[in-house]
């Protein structure tokens, strides 16, 4: 454990570190990362408002074709992500 | 909607998870078994292998908590885990990539997993050389791998072995002529045993940060420091207080003399929040008024000079951070989307921005989501 012996001799110790185990502080002691059952069910939650907002566009029938061509799109990519998650989450 | 769709969403803070081969692909061959590795363990004597780091012998459970699949918010807690269970994202950056797209986010800036995020792990090292060589060898993976896939989607950050000063110089140098616009530094450092930003140790490093114009960017609990909560308090409490050692970092910089000495200096406050600000500022205004004369601070202008001059902070979800926006100044706010943590709102992160935004005037938001950190971080649209 170098920091604090290189520049200034004799300054209290770091922090502990367990030889065997994690620090006894980490960074991300209250951070969790999404999960893939999580991002399923986020992106699930997602594309069913997508297309209910695709739906929307097309009924009113106003001149929406960028933004329904931006929107199918995205649904397509978060389609896509969610069947990879699919078939990861089926395996295990 | 004043959150307008060609807007971009900057973000400032977001993590990375090192795949296995970060340090194995760039340190000599003789360390490569001192290096950090992955190595299968079964920390529970259950059978059940998990991958987990290993250091110079030392084992760090953790690559990245929790994104195991099936688990429920509930239930998480500290345990060990397996690539195959996370989200691509995280260690991907084609991945990720694909996962800012749908949730519109344009770029981000992603700071170390298994370093820390200011790279502390390595300060613990028994060889220096080989601390040196990892740390470096992060700046190496996260500039011309990670951030190279994308160059306009990834804000380059990089680490520095913050133990020696004059090596922390030498590699700020070499990583800003690499393309990094930030560097990751401690926010308590005397918290590891190191002098505080009120002595003059640092100077160097923030005279070679002013000068090569990168910001100084200071992670909540990236000195390992927690806020103080009791030993038998939830999880919640210490959640809760994160914010608070971002608080503490900031105060200490404003009574410092450190400031004054380095004015181009820019100081980034990651996930901490922001509605917070007006009021540490106005107390620390309130404390020069009436302590300056027996204090060693500066004499000649209150501490909230020293916010504007050199500071910003950014929100994920900070409703009265908006709403009282411009006692924090709308030039020292940015946005951050902080995925893959699950307070991340991916793939929703444009829709809650709009959200949190909605009543604010367009030029606002704009600077707020955007211009701000392309000013700051130096990363300009591409054209």
């Amino acid at each position: 454990m170098r920091a604090g012996s290189t520049t200034s001799p004799g300054s209290p110790e770091m922090y502990s570190a367990d030889r065997d185990g994690q620090l006894s502080v980490s960074d991300w002691a209250d951070q969790d990362l999404l999960t893939k059952d999580q991002a399923r069910e986020r992106l699930s939650h997602e594309i069913a408002r997508t297309r209910a907002n695709l739906d929307r566009l097309g009924k009113a029938g106003v001149d929406a074709g960028s933004e329904m061509g931006l929107l199918a799109r995205r649904l397509a990519a978060m389609e896509s992500i969610r069947n990879e998650y699919h078939a990861d989450l089926d395996r295990t | 909607m004043p959150l307008q769709t060609w807007m971009e969403l900057i973000s400032v803070d977001d993590h990375l998870i090192e795949h296995p081969r970060v340090w194995s692909d760039r340190l000599p061959r003789k360390y490569l078994d001192a290096g950090p590795k992955i190595i299968e363990h079964d920390p529970a004597g259950t059978g059940r292998l998990a991958q987990v780091w290993e250091y110079e012998g030392r084992i760090y459970p953790y690559i990245g908590l929790n994104a195991v699949a099936g688990k429920k918010p509930e239930d998480y807690g500290v345990e060990p885990m397996r690539y195959s269970d996370m989200i691509p994202g995280c260690y991907d950056p084609k991945a990720r990539v694909a996962d800012m797209d749908i949730d519109g986010v344009q770029a981000m800036t992603c700071f170390p997993s298994f370093p820390r995020f200011a790279g502390a792990v390595f300060a613990e090292g028994d060889d220096d050389e080989l601390a040196k060589l990892c740390s470096r060898a992060w700046n190496d993976f996260h500039i011309d791998e990670w951030a190279a896939t994308a160059p306009d989607r990834f804000i380059p950050l990089s680490i520095v072995p913050f133990w020696d000063v004059e090596a922390s110089v030498k590699e700020i140098y070499r990583v800003a002529e690499k393309g990094a616009r930030c560097v990751s530094f401690p926010d308590l450092p005397e918290k590891l045993g190191l002098p505080s930003v009120h002595s003059e140790h640092w100077d160097p490093v923030l005279s070679a940060i002013e000068d090569t114009g990168l910001v100084l960017a200071q992670h909540f609990g990236s000195g390992g420091f927690p806020p103080p909560v009791a030993d038998d308090a939830p999880l919640a409490v210490f959640i809760a207080l994160m914010g608070t050692v971002s608080m503490t970092a900031l105060t200490n910089w404003l009574f410092s003399h450190t400031l004054d000495r380095h004015p181009k200096l820019k100081i980034g406050l990651s996930e901490g929040g922001i509605g917070w600000l007006p009021y540490i500022l106005e107390r620390c205004d309130s404390v020069w008024r009436k302590h300056r004369f027996y204090n060693n601070v500066n004499q000649e202008h209150p501490p909230s000079v020293l916010f504007e001059n050199h500071f910003h902070g950014c929100f994920i979800e900070d409703d009265f951070g908006v709403e009282v926006r411009h006692h924090i100044g709308i030039d020292r706010i940015t946005w951050e989307c902080d995925y893959p943590h699950s307070d991340s709102f991916w793939p929703g992160s444009r829709e809650r921005a709009a959200q949190a935004l909605k009543d604010v005037p367009d030029n606002e938001v704009h600077s707020i989501v955007e211009l701000n950190a392309r000013g700051f971080y130096n990363f300009p649209r591409v054209a």
